[in-house]
């Protein structure tokens, strides 16, 4: 019983993880960037989620409608601020113009919110329904369920509409994709954008059961690198398998080891699964050296 | 592009040539150092710890300063020890400064410390409780307020005490559940409640760490499930003790009681985040607060006053009133000093014998000399309890101290 | 080295960094003010630390992220064997390079056949485990608590009184990665970062063992960025596993050198002299003020960096400075004019024991290659004599460069064998084996090391079978005059036309002095006269003593250059045989032209 318990808490936080991790996945498989400042996007969502309810007294899954449509323009901004003069640099400065952005974004945070630890204090987020021993709570639901019907939905998105497809065609080839008229810049744009915008919908379901300060980003993204490697690079399918996957040993290790040494084990999951199988459990075989499946 | 170029240049070089300056002293000043997290994870209570410390700074100018001068502190800014450690630097050799006053973070403390005594700065720890700050042997380092063992020790007193007594249990019956964060703060207070339990004969149920980083403590929440305490001691920052509240309650976790050790459950963020559920349910050993019986703590409502009075908001922690003490106390060793010399501060310290009616939390400053195990600490220091009641913190134990029409309650 | 610095002591692109650093030595020595000792302290430790960072961050081109992984072991091997077995850290300092060596291995050897990001991440993860342990085992570390160092002063404790002898021997050690560098640089090892940096392939063909040199650039990194942690830690007096395996530790030391000038020596020193001073700066003036502003100006200063000065302040200041070191005077006897190096023209081929056995060269059996379901290559078999000239010609998708690609051993075969000089070339699992063996090649798609010079980048190919770097230097220059690069040879290889890239291509191939060189469509986008001189050079090649196969498009050129042609249509081969043969072949035409056109 104890067992089926720490496995739906892992499934949940792995939900969660899942829904951080999407948005991750989406802009490193396809602008082939790591963004060290996806973290810091995950906090502007929930600050922006918890001044909606603050401010003007929207329920945090009411507020969705305006956090997600703002976390895009968010993530276009950056995009065509910080990214784009240096798209086609070398991965480093990438890697260094986003490291710089999450420093500024984070201590931006702090000159005009304070350190203060803010949260929502909503009667729903700690309903549980108990069935027999095993308590479900409500609002992990609402996340873990959000985070296989994103995936779902942008795979159909990815799959089905055109312009999906020319998402997919500049991930598989820009070159290529470019002489058949698609605007790379365009697209990485609203892929970024996109992207944002489900880290924003994280941000606001996870706001409930969390509570926002400055640095929140850096707590959760590392998580979120492990699981998007772990899932495979650009996969969908992976990231949210991934996540679940994280959450399932965290919950484990955490009761049947020690909650000190949690991170540890997952840590060396990844460090595993980068020797072993470099391309993740979903992605193709030397993925990993094209940068993307 | 230039233009932006060279800027950046002249920003460097200009950095070069100012940086150590610092800022120009003047004669009828007394510059004093302070070393706290400004910015960083722990902004906050160590701001707020600040306050205390500029609240008796601009209470001791109001009644003249000290040796016929006017305070004036250097504001140094330690986002983590390493941080500290050229903060402390700094506030040496540029600013010069006598005396050093801190810092909340017993990392930082720890840090910021070491660095003073090598210059023989007199360091002046208001709020970090790390055992280890008085326990190097260091001559310049003293400590006003009680250590995190001393936490420790409160909390299991109180619940094999107070608590139990109210519950109706025998000490012996008591099962107790000791939950720490795996940073300084908590490992102290872990070894406290640890030492203490090993003086009372008593086996703690539940005696884990976890990383006050983590973003999910449900698999902490299942294994102290297992255990049935009665009671969980609890060291937890802000974040960590929400997170852990709150996944209790999800997993239906129920003790008779939650005590923790100031940290992140006494702050009004976490009452904030978990409403009235935390209502006669969690009790905090710790700093004591504004609402200290006024009979008991006299002078507490002006101080109160004034802060509001200072920083335009209501006081946001309880950290103010013991820094702004221990400050007090410094400026009583100064005066005895009669001058800013470190060796003559340092004589002064360890004279000092302030009685307990003398200070605004009615325990005494006395500090261990050399040769003791835990020299600068004072020994007469110890805490307060208190416990969330209908939204604020109410000071319950010691009786005098409760504020007038509040005691202990269990649900 | 040493001789040569003292022989040039008079010309001022010596003598002036000399005095410069001089300068820094006197100012350690002597300064009393504490404030700016600390100030140069902070500034050599990082200087150095970053330039061991540079290593194999600038040179090496892999973004380490996880370095505090070293200086967290580095720090606390020496700390934990002082504080708790009274060992000085003068002898723990080795105890902590070694560590630093093992820890270089195990991240290394499987870490760095990741790329790009994949690196990144992973170093990253080591550190963050690292730090979780440090936590975990306070029997060791003293866990979160910190460990607090013994403040006993003894030269031998490397802990000091005066914050001069702290400078001092700061300076030493910032000077120590200096020189290191500066040697790493002209070494073989240098030229190899450089070229694998820029182009991984294109280095392995070259007889560049990428990741043996990977890794001992990570070792000489880790161990240089350890000793660092260990005089940091003697000075500070406390280690604290948040602060000591933090990424802020990493991100700082790659941000020195990327401000500075990523890849070069004294990027990281720069870096250093203006990153620090700026910190202390912005914590003391804003620091007091707002909140996080002073590190919003810290972040801000970093984007601009990377978006607008991509290349470092040193690149900013380059050309400034070298207008300064020609105003300077010269003292002394000038060192004799640089002769016009003459350059022998006595190219040599290796011996190959094919042609003393009589046997081919090269000899394909029955190769075929599979892409998933996709065969792009069946059953080919051909031979070629040492000495010989064959030209592949067939359309576009035939296969060529797939073939190309199996027969220097970029691919394994799906099934087949190739033998080379009585090898089995499909057994080997790395791609600089078939270039020791002997093989060179060029690539369709150019890959020149484009940061490098066109000298540099043939010396990359020269030092397949050469250690040292004047004979390598002398066989570059060599193979320039052939390819008639020679007036080109400081060009930075990326500002080289497409023809001469072509030659570049070459000219490094045939550096290796191969047995057999694979020419991938040189003379494509050539124009007439350019491609005569080609075929010229080709048949050069030849008569030194390679054995040549070509890839060409160009009808003209391979007809004219080739002894034996082989033609090869949808993964098959069609025909072989002399020129005159093959053109007039009816199957030839078809492969070309499709099956409904008959010759009239």
């Amino acid at each position: 019983m104890v067992l089926l318990q720490v496995l739906i808490n892992g499934l949940f936080l792995g939900g969660v993880y899942a829904l951080i991790s999407l948005g991750l996945t989406l802009i490193f498989g396809v602008i082939r960037v790591i963004n060290f400042a996806h973290g810091e996007i995950l906090m502007i969502s929930m600050y922006a989620s918890f001044f909606c309810f603050s401010v003007l007294g929207l329920n945090p899954y009411l507020s969705l409608i305006i956090v997600i449509p703002g976390m895009f323009l968010v993530g276009v901004l950056v995009d065509q601020v910080i990214i784009r003069p240096i798209r086609n640099a070398p991965s480093y400065m990438q890697i260094f113009a986003t490291v710089g952005l999450s420093v500024v974004l984070i201590n931006l945070a702090l000159v005009f919110f304070s350190g203060d630890y803010r949260s929502i204090n909503l009667a729903f987020a700690k309903q549980v329904v108990h069935m027999g021993d095993i308590g479900i709570s409500l609002s992990r639901l609402i996340v873990f369920i959000s985070a296989i019907a994103v995936a779902w939905l942008v795979w159909l998105f990815l799959d089905r509409t055109d312009m999906g497809k020319q998402i997919r065609a500049i991930a598989q080839d820009r070159d290529a994709a470019r002489l058949m008229g698609i605007n790379p810049n365009k697209i990485y744009m609203i892929t970024f954008g996109i992207g944002s915008a489900m880290v924003g919908l994280a941000g606001g379901l996870i706001m409930p059961l969390y509570y926002v300060f400055p640095s929140v980003g850096a707590y959760f993204v590392l998580t979120a690198f492990v699981v998007v490697v772990l899932g495979g690079l650009g996969n969908m399918v992976g990231a949210l398998l991934g996540g679940l996957i994280i959450g399932v040993i965290d919950s484990l290790s955490g009761y049947y080891l020690d909650p000190a040494l949690k991170e540890m084990v997952y840590f060396l999951v990844f460090l595993g699964v980068l020797l072993f199988k470099p391309s993740g459990l979903m992605g193709m075989i030397g993925a990993e050296e094209m940068g993307l499946k | 592009m230039r233009i932006l170029k060279s800027a950046l240049l002249m920003v460097a070089l200009a950095a070069l040539l100012i940086a150590p300056l610092g800022s120009a002293m003047a004669a009828d000043e007394i510059k004093l150092g302070t070393i706290f997290s400004r910015t960083g994870p722990l902004a906050n209570l160590g701001l707020d710890s600040w306050r205390g410390a500029e609240l008796a700074r601009i209470v001791q100018n109001q009644k003249g300063g000290l040796l016929g001068k006017k305070i004036v502190f250097i504001n140094g800014d330690a986002p983590n020890p390493k941080a500290a450690v050229s903060e402390t630097e700094r506030l040496c050799t540029v600013e010069k400064v006598p005396v050093i006053l801190g810092s909340f973070s017993s990392s930082i403390s720890l840090a910021a410390s070491a660095k003073a005594n090598q210059h023989k700065v007199v360091y002046w720890e208001l709020g970090g409780v790390g055992d280890k700050i008085t326990e190097r042997g260091l001559k310049y380092v003293f400590r006003t307020c009680p250590t995190g063992s001393d936490l420790g020790r409160d909390q299991l007193r109180f619940a094999l005490g107070a608590l139990a007594d109210k519950i109706g249990k025998k000490p012996a019956q008591m099962k107790v559940a000791s939950i720490y964060e795996d940073s300084a703060y908590g490992t102290a207070c872990a070894a406290g409640i640890r030492d203490q339990a090993k003086k009372m004969g008593i086996k703690l149920a539940v005696d884990e760490a976890y990383n006050h980083k983590a973003t999910d403590l449900s698999s902490l929440v299942m294994r102290v499930k297992a255990a049935k305490p009665d009671v969980i001691l609890e060291s937890s920052y802000e974040n960590d003790a929400i997170m852990f509240f709150r996944q209790a309650q999800e997993a239906g976790l129920k003790v008779r009681q939650f005590v923790g050790s100031g940290g992140g459950m006494n702050m009004p963020g976490y009452q904030k985040a978990l409403g009235k559920d935390i209502s006669d349910y969690v009790c905090n050993v710790g700093y004591p607060g504004y609402n200290l019986n006024p009979k008991y703590a006299k002078g507490i409502k002006e101080l109160e006053a004034l802060y509001t009075k200072t920083f335009g908001e209501k006081p946001t922690s309880v950290f103010s009133v013991i820094n702004y003490m221990g400050t007090m106390a410094l400026w009583d060793v100064i005066n005895r000093a009669g001058s800013m010399k470190p060796e003559a501060l340092v004589k002064a310290a360890l004279a000092t014998d302030i009685p307990a009616d003398k200070t605004i939390l009615r325990f005494g400053i006395k500090f261990a000399g050399p040769g003791s195990k835990n020299m600068g600490q004072n020994v007469l220091a110890r805490y307060f309890i208190s416990q969330w009641q209908d939204g604020k913190l109410w000071i319950v134990s010691p009786a005098a101290a409760a504020t007038p029409g509040r005691s202990l309650q269990v649900k | 080295m040493l001789g040569s610095y003292f022989k040039n002591i008079g010309a001022p692109g010596v003598y002036f960094p000399s005095l410069i650093l001089l300068a820094f030595l006197a100012v350690a020595a002597l300064v009393p003010n504490e404030f700016y000792l600390n100030l140069f302290f902070m500034i050599f430790m990082f200087a150095g630390m970053s330039g061991a960072w540079n290593i194999i961050g600038g040179y090496a081109g892999q973004i380490s992220l996880g370095h505090a992984a070293f200086y967290g072991v580095g720090a606390y091997t020496s700390a934990v064997l002082f504080a708790k077995l009274g060992l000085p850290p003068v002898i723990g300092i080795f105890a902590s390079m070694g560590g630093a060596v093992i820890l270089a291995f195990i991240i290394g050897y499987p870490c760095l056949r990741l790329k790009g990001p994949f690196f990144t991440l992973a170093t990253l993860a080591v550190a963050e485990v690292l730090q979780l342990l440090a936590v975990y085992f306070r029997g060791l570390t003293e866990g979160s608590e910190g460990l607090s160092i013994p403040y006993e002063p003894a030269w031998y404790n490397l802990i000091f009184e005066s914050k001069n002898s702290y400078a001092v021997l700061a300076f030493g050690y910032m000077v120590l990665v200096l020189v290191i560098t500066l040697v790493l640089e002209r070494s073989k090892l240098g030229y190899q970062l450089t070229a694998l940096r820029d182009e991984d392939q294109a280095a392995e063909s070259l007889g560049v063992n990428t990741s043996r040199a990977k890794i001992a650039a990570f070792v000489l990194s880790g161990v240089l960025t350890a000793l660092g942690a260990v005089i940091v830690s003697q000075y500070v007096l406390f280690l604290e596993p948040h602060s000591d395996f933090s990424v802020n530790v990493s991100v700082e030391l790659a941000l020195m050198s990327m401000v500075g000038g990523l890849g070069t020596a004294v990027g990281p020193l720069i870096g250093a002299a203006i990153l620090i001073p700026l910190g202390e700066f912005l914590r003391a003036w804003v620091g007091g003020g707002i909140q996080g502003l002073h590190y919003v100006i810290y972040g801000c200063i970093l984007i601009l960096v990377v978006m607008f000065m991509p290349h470092g302040i040193k690149a900013l200041v380059e050309n400034k400075y070298q207008a300064l070191i020609g105003l300077l005077p010269r003292f002394g006897a000038a060192a004799r004019p640089q002769p016009e190096e003459e350059v022998h023209l006595h190219f040599e081929s290796r011996e190959t024991q094919a042609a003393k056995d009589g046997h081919p060269l090269i000899a394909a059996h029955e190769i075929s290659k599979d892409f998933g379901g996709l065969r792009v290559l069946s059953g080919i078999s051909f031979a070629v004599r040492p000495g010989e000239i064959l030209g592949i010609i067939g359309p576009n998708g035939a296969g060529k460069t797939t073939l190309f690609n199996v027969l220097s051993g970029v691919y394994r075969p799906s099934s087949g064998r190739v033998e080379f000089d009585g090898q089995d070339i499909t057994q080997i699992r790395r791609i600089h084996q078939v270039c020791h063996l002997g093989m060179g090649r060029t690539y369709q798609i150019v890959k020149p090391f484009g940061n490098m010079t066109v000298l540099d980048n043939v010396m990359v190919g020269a030092f397949c079978n050469q250690a040292g770097s004047a004979t390598a230097r002398e066989i570059a220059l060599e193979v320039l005059a052939l390819v008639g690069l020679l007036d080109k040879r400081s060009h930075e290889a990326k500002s080289l036309t497409l023809a001469n890239m072509k030659r570049l291509e070459m000219a490094r191939a045939l550096a290796t002095k191969p047995k057999l060189l694979l020419l991938d469509e040189v003379m494509a986008g050539l124009n007439p006269n350019e491609i005569d001189e080609a075929i010229k050079l080709i048949r050069d090649i030849r008569d030194y003593g390679s054995t040549v196969i070509v890839v060409e498009h160009v009808m003209r050129a391979i007809m004219s250059l080739s002894e034996r042609i082989m033609v090869i249509a949808q993964g098959e081969k069609v025909t072989e045989g002399l020129p005159r043969e093959v053109i007039a072949d009816q199957r030839v035409i078809k492969a070309y032209l499709g099956d409904g056109f008959e010759l009239a």
